[in-house]
Parts: structure tokens; C-alpha cells; sequence
């Protein structure tokens, strides 16, 4: 019990700032705190941080402003690009020959397929990375409450909103795999996943340096621009429907945004002046 | 104004001098009042203090009765001392003509 008590405290303190952290686990080693007391006392300084965090508007911009809109975007494209995965894994795995290969028609259009699921896939994850780095970055602190909201959303989204699949693939979605675990499993991989791992990157680096920035820009510029025909199609069978061009512009806005944030930091830490080294006897 | 937790943390502060840090000013205060205090008490009050001017904080070294963990150290300042004499000064002025030994019969005149 005390040696799990002791691990909670472990991973409770890694809440607080790395110095005060370690201030606060020799201060408890030293007075031979018991575990148990050790627990409730680090539980309590947490909270308290925790509560002074939310005092500013950061964490607060963070969830509001970017990690619960964008997660259920992302959930959304999740959902989408699933049912196309779903459908063209079932043409060409559940039902495979070994006359696809033999046929130039069937091989370009194997090719394709296989380009543009993978085009999608590196999309989702690019975006939910960079959504995840700004958010950390933005939240610090407060980040394991962000991600918690995140997997609230994608839980929300995918489990109280029902499915509407394409009408014409109804074989596809009688089965379990292609219905239910695969749209779990990119929300997992590529939504949740990368956001986390973005957003502890965000917390502590704060933002890339210039050249890293600019690769991410482009790649997200890109991939966005790329996907601009899936996002069309797929609106025509997602639960909310892309109505007008506007839409669609705000939809791809949304998803660059993050990146267009971490190249604004990246400039402004370029063009931060540093500070200045004072020369003795001047 | 200091508050009176305050108060306590930077009269042990000043006691234990360069021994002041974390759990040294823990059983210190510990010691004076007779009542626990918390580790969340001690570094939430540490940071106000530091915010106002009242106490340097610094990393020291790490200790083997530790387990190997630095210590938070702990200075009182020149602006820190007037505060804390100025709060001593205000509670003796708040007592005067007020006798507290007969705790179990209420105040006394």
C-alpha cells in the first residue's frame, strides 16, 4: 500500500515545476513523512498550483479556443476518412485478388487509393500534432486537463453521435471491424496520440526554431490544400455537413491555425532581443 | 501587512538563518505552534512572499538524507525584516492592556 502510495506521489509531482518538485520530495523524504500523508499533502499543493494556473487566460484560451473545437474537427475527419479507409481496405484486402496486379486499370486505381488514404492519414496526424504542440505550449501546467477534455470530446463524439455510412457500402459496415474499431483506432493513433505527444513537445519547448517551423508550415499548407477534394466528398456523408464555400475555408482555416501560431512564436523568439552582456570597466 | 502564517514563516526563516529551507522551516513552525502544517502551506506562502519582496528563494545542494534532492533555500530581506517587525509591533500595540492567562474564563480587562 505505502510503496503504491509513493508511486502516486511520483506521478503526481510531476504536476509541480521540476525544482520544486524535487524541493518537495526531499523535504517529505527528510521529515519521514508517511505515504499516506506524503499523498494528501502533495495532492493538496497541486491543486493549489493547479488552482493558480487557472487564474490566467491561457489555459483557459488553450481548451476553449483550440483543444475542444479543434479535437471535435478532428474527430469529425476522423470519422471521415475511417468510412473511406473502411471501404477501399474492404475492395482491396477483404475482397483481394491476385488479378488486381495484373490489370493496369486496377493497379492505378490500387495506387491511388493507396495514396490518397495515406495522404489522409499523415494529414489527420500532422494536424492533430500541431493542434497538440500549440495547446501545450499555450497550457503548460495545465496540459493533462486538456487532454483529458480532448479524449472527452473524441469519446463524445464518436460514441452519442451516430453513423450515417454511405448507403451503397452496407456490406462494408456489417462488419464490426470496419464500423466500430477501425474509427476508434485512428481517433486513438492519429487524433489522441499525437495530440498528447504534440502537446508535451509545446510545453516544453514552447515553440520550434524557424527552420522546423517553416517544414511544418508547408507540410500542413500542403497536406491541407491536398485534402481539399476529401474534405468536399467526405462532407457529403459526415453527420455535419460542409454547406457552403465559406465553410469549407473556415474548416481548412481552423486546421492551418495552429501551425500559422508556431510560426508566429518561432519569429517572435527569433526577434526577441537577447539579453545583453555587460563588459567590465565599461 | 503581513498575514499571520507569514509572520511564522519569516520568523523561522529568520532563526534558522542559513539553515532556512523547506522542512527546516516546517519543523520549526511545527515546533512553535504545537499544530501541523502542510508542504503546500510552506511553498504557496514562499512564493507570496518572494512576489512581494520579503524573501529570496534559491536552489541549494542535494543531500544523501534527502535522497539525493536539492533543497529550496530560503533568505529573509532587509524589506522582509521591516515587514515582520512592523506585524510584531502591531500584534504587542493589538494586546496591550489585554491579559490571555485565564484562557478557560474568556478575556480578562
Amino acid at each position: 500500500m505505502s510503496r503504491i502510495c509513493w508511486r502516486l506521489v511520483d506521478r503526481l509531482s510531476l504536476l509541480l515545476a521540476r525544482d520544486e518538485r524535487d524541493a518537495v520530495r526531499g523535504d517529505l523524504v527528510e521529515l519521514r513523512v508517511s505515504a499516506g500523508r506524503a499523498l494528501v499533502e502533495v495532492l493538496g499543493l497541486v491543486m493549489r498550483r493547479q488552482a493558480a494556473l487557472w487564474m490566467q487566460a491561457r489555459p483557459w484560451l488553450a481548451l476553449l479556443g483550440l483543444a475542444v473545437p479543434l479535437t471535435m474537427a478532428l474527430s469529425l475527419l476522423a470519422r471521415w476518412y475511417a468510412e473511406g479507409a473502411a471501404i477501399h481496405a474492404f475492395m482491396f484486402v477483404d475482397n483481394w485478388t491476385w488479378g488486381v496486379l495484373e490489370s493496369p486499370g486496377a493497379r492505378r486505381d490500387l495506387a491511388r487509393v493507396s495514396a490518397t488514404v495515406a495522404l489522409d492519414l499523415l494529414a489527420l496526424f500532422s494536424w492533430s500534432w500541431t493542434t497538440g504542440f500549440v495547446v501545450g505550449a499555450l497550457a503548460g501546467r495545465t496540459r493533462w486537463v486538456h487532454a483529458a477534455a480532448c479524449a472527452l470530446v473524441l469519446a463524445v463524439e464518436f460514441l452519442a453521435v451516430e453513423q450515417p455510412h454511405h448507403a451503397g457500402h452496407a456490406e462494408v459496415f456489417e462488419l464490426t471491424f470496419y464500423s466500430t474499431a477501425l474509427p476508434l483506432l485512428l481517433r486513438a493513433a492519429l487524433v489522441l496520440a499525437p495530440l498528447w505527444w504534440g502537446a508535451r513537445q509545446g510545453a516544453r519547448r514552447g515553440a520550434l526554431g524557424p527552420l522546423p517551423t517553416m517544414l511544418v508550415a508547408i507540410v500542413i499548407a500542403t497536406l491541407t490544400a491536398l485534402d481539399t477534394r476529401t474534405f468536399m466528398f467526405a462532407g457529403m456523408f459526415g453527420w455535419w455537413r460542409l454547406q457552403a464555400g465559406w465553410q469549407l475555408l473556415l474548416f481548412q482555416g481552423a486546421l492551418v491555425l495552429p501551425a500559422g501560431y508556431m510560426l508566429v512564436a518561432a519569429v517572435r523568439r527569433q526577434w526577441a532581443p537577447r539579453p545583453t552582456q555587460t563588459q567590465p570597466g565599461w | 501587512m503581513l498575514g499571520e502564517f507569514e509572520y511564522l514563516l519569516l520568523a523561522a526563516s529568520a532563526r534558522l538563518g542559513d539553515e532556512a529551507y523547506g522542512a527546516s522551516i516546517r519543523q520549526d513552525i511545527e515546533g512553535a505552534t504545537g499544530s501541523a502544517c502542510s508542504v503546500g502551506a510552506i511553498y504557496t506562502t514562499l512564493d507570496r512572499l518572494e512576489a512581494k519582496g520579503f524573501v529570496q528563494t534559491w536552489m541549494g545542494e542535494a543531500t544523501a538524507q534527502r535522497g539525493g534532492r536539492t533543497k529550496r533555500m530560503v533568505r529573509v530581506t532587509a524589506r522582509g525584516t521591516r515587514a515582520a517587525a512592523d506585524f510584531h509591533r502591531a500584534v504587542l500595540r493589538a494586546s496591550q492592556g489585554v491579559s490571555w492567562a485565564d484562557a478557560k474564563g474568556g478575556v480578562r480587562p
